[in-house]
Formats: structure tokens, C-alpha cells, sequence
């Protein structure tokens, strides 16, 4: 039954996101969005993400997967993904840096 | 339409992670990846199976995922003005094809005959649509070959934070992140990983006092 709760999840997500895409195209044309209003949606996308990063390495009892590979992996994908702009040297940066660290200590 | 092949080529990485994901999660890997064609956004879908596979409360991961696409009102709004001038079906079919991607090629040509921007729309849109839909399922078919030692589950904290900096432009941005993720540790003991939405609204609220301050 659990895959039934999810594909519900999935479903739910998929009809919001066509929402949120749609929503001024279709009934709001003529509509814009307030300034203080987009002065908020404005710091959404870099609070959720912020947390994200944090929240996917929460183990299943409450602690957080935080150690030196880590915190390396993550500030060497950090700064190469602000001087590159570019999602797979980001990726392949930050998971070698991973490795090395994990494999040394 | 060739030129937004090259967008795609970022995204590869990402599909192929979100793929991994799936299978990482224990999810039905059909339900993982039916969020493809149905949710069509890389970012949401990492967040809701990520969440979903970790015992995150269902209603946790979706309220995470919708505010993952929150930026998505601004395409729209941003767009509106463009697709006044299209047929009403491609102003209902147009929005579901609005991702990050075809944004940021749609207002350059804003100032295109409707005829000309929408079947460009469209054919890049299919483009994305297709590779993204082949390259999540091959991901789900890669999932299961690569050794656990390898933990590319890493790959998913990595893949925020790249969105996390190259979405940055100011500093309060940088502010309302590190207040989201230190308040996400601080309550990481919460159960149905609601520590998120804590962190994630702390930074939001910090970051507008910020910016209120800033000016």
C-alpha cells in the first residue's frame, strides 16, 4: 500500500508544479506579481535548498551524516560550482573529493 | 530547436542521479520514475522520492517539493505576456513544458511570430521532455549495478548545493542558506524530517528581514 501513498505524493507534486507554471498563462494574464511578493519568492529557492543539503544527510534515527569527507565534498563542490556554473564538474569535484577524504581518514 | 540541445547536456548528470535516487529509496521504481512525466522537474522530483526514501512524512516531502517549485510563478508570470498572443490549447499544454530550461530560451524570444515561438517551444520542449524521460529510466537500470561502497546517495546533497550557489546573486541569499541549513541541523532530530520545512522558513524569514534592512 505504500506505493499507492506515493504515487498519490508524486500526483499531488505533479498537479501543484503544473499549477505553478500555469497559473498566470491561463486565468491571471493580466495579472502581475506584487513586488513585496516577489521580494519573498525571491529567497525561497536558496532557504529549501539550504536546507536540502542538510536534510538528505539526516540518517534514519536523527543524525546528520555531517564528517571531514562531507564538509570537504561540500565546500569543494561549493566554490566550483560558483567559478563554473556547471553541474557535472560540480559533481565529479565533489564526489572525488569524497572519496579521497573518506579513504584517508 | 538544435540550439537547446546544449542545455541539456547539464541535466545528464542530474537524470542519471535522480535515476539512482529512485532506486536508493526503495520506492516502486515505476511510481520514482512516473514523477517524470508527471511532476517534470528535476529538483522536485529529487526532493519528494529523496524524502519519500527516507522516512520522511508524506505530507513533509510534498509541501517540500511544491515550494521547491515555487519559482516556477515567476516563469509564468514573466511568460503571460507571451502567450496571449497563442491559441487557448497551447496556453493549457504550453505551462506543463515550462521548466528552468525553457524559460530561459522562451524569453529570448519573446519577441517572436506567435506561429515561430511556439513551434520553437515546442520542439525543444519535446526535446527535454524525451531525453529527460530516457535518461531518468536509464538511471533506474544503472541504480541497482553500481556497488554500495561507491555512496553515490552523496551525489544528491551535491547536486543541491550547485543549484543552492549558482542561484545566488546577492548576499542575503547566502545569509537566508546557511541560517536554513544550520536550523535544519539544530532540529534534524524532528520526526517526519519536518526539521526542512523549519530551516527551510527560518531562512526565508531571515532573508527578507535582510534584504528589508539592506535598502
Amino acid at each position: 500500500m505504500a506505493s499507492v501513498s506515493d504515487f498519490l505524493a508524486v500526483l499531488v507534486v505533479g498537479v501543484s508544479s503544473y499549477v505553478s507554471r500555469s497559473i498566470f498563462i491561463v486565468t491571471l494574464a493580466r495579472r502581475a506579481i506584487p513586488e513585496s511578493a516577489r521580494r519573498v519568492l525571491d529567497y525561497v529557492a536558496p532557504s529549501v535548498l539550504g536546507a536540502l543539503v542538510v536534510a538528505v544527510l539526516i540518517g534514519p534515527t536523527g543524525e546528520v551524516t555531517l564528517g571531514a569527507p562531507e564538509l570537504a565534498a561540500l565546500a569543494a563542490g561549493g566554490v566550483v560550482a560558483y567559478l563554473t556554473r556547471n553541474h557535472l564538474i560540480t559533481l565529479v569535484t565533489g564526489m572525488t573529493v569524497f572519496w579521497v577524504i573518506r579513504a584517508l581518514v | 530547436m538544435i540550439d537547446a540541445l546544449p542545455l541539456y547536456v547539464p541535466a545528464i548528470p542530474f537524470a542519471l542521479v535522480l535515476g539512482l535516487a529512485i532506486v536508493d529509496s526503495g520506492l516502486n521504481p515505476l511510481v520514482g520514475w512516473s514523477s517524470s512525466p508527471l511532476v517534470f522537474g528535476g529538483a522536485a522530483q529529487l526532493t519528494l522520492i529523496t524524502l519519500l526514501g527516507s522516512g520522511a512524512s508524506t505530507l513533509a516531502a510534498i509541501v517540500a517539493a511544491m515550494v521547491v517549485q515555487a519559482r516556477h510563478l515567476m516563469y509564468s508570470a514573466a511568460l503571460a505576456p507571451v502567450f496571449q498572443r497563442q491559441p487557448r490549447w497551447f496556453r493549457w499544454f504550453g505551462p506543463y513544458l515550462l521548466i528552468d530550461q525553457m524559460f530561459a530560451l522562451s524569453i529570448l524570444r519573446a519577441e517572436d511570430e506567435p506561429d515561430a515561438f511556439r513551434s520553437y517551444y515546442l520542439g525543444a520542449a519535446s526535446l527535454f521532455w524525451s531525453f529527460w524521460m530516457i535518461t531518468t529510466a536509464v538511471g533506474l537500470f544503472i541504480g541497482p549495478v553500481i556497488p554500495a561502497e561507491w555512496s553515490l546517495g552523496f551525489a544528491v546533497p551535491i547536486l543541491f548545493l550547485g543549484l543552492l550557489v549558482m542561484g545566488i546573486d546577492r548576499w542575503p541569499k547566502v545569509v537566508a542558506a546557511l541560517v536554513a541549513a544550520a536550523v535544519t541541523f539544530v532540529f534534524a532530530g524532528l520526526p517526519n524530517r519536518v526539521g526542512l520545512l523549519v530551516g527551510a522558513l527560518a531562512g526565508l524569514l531571515i532573508g527578507v528581514v535582510v534584504e528589508r534592512w539592506r535598502r
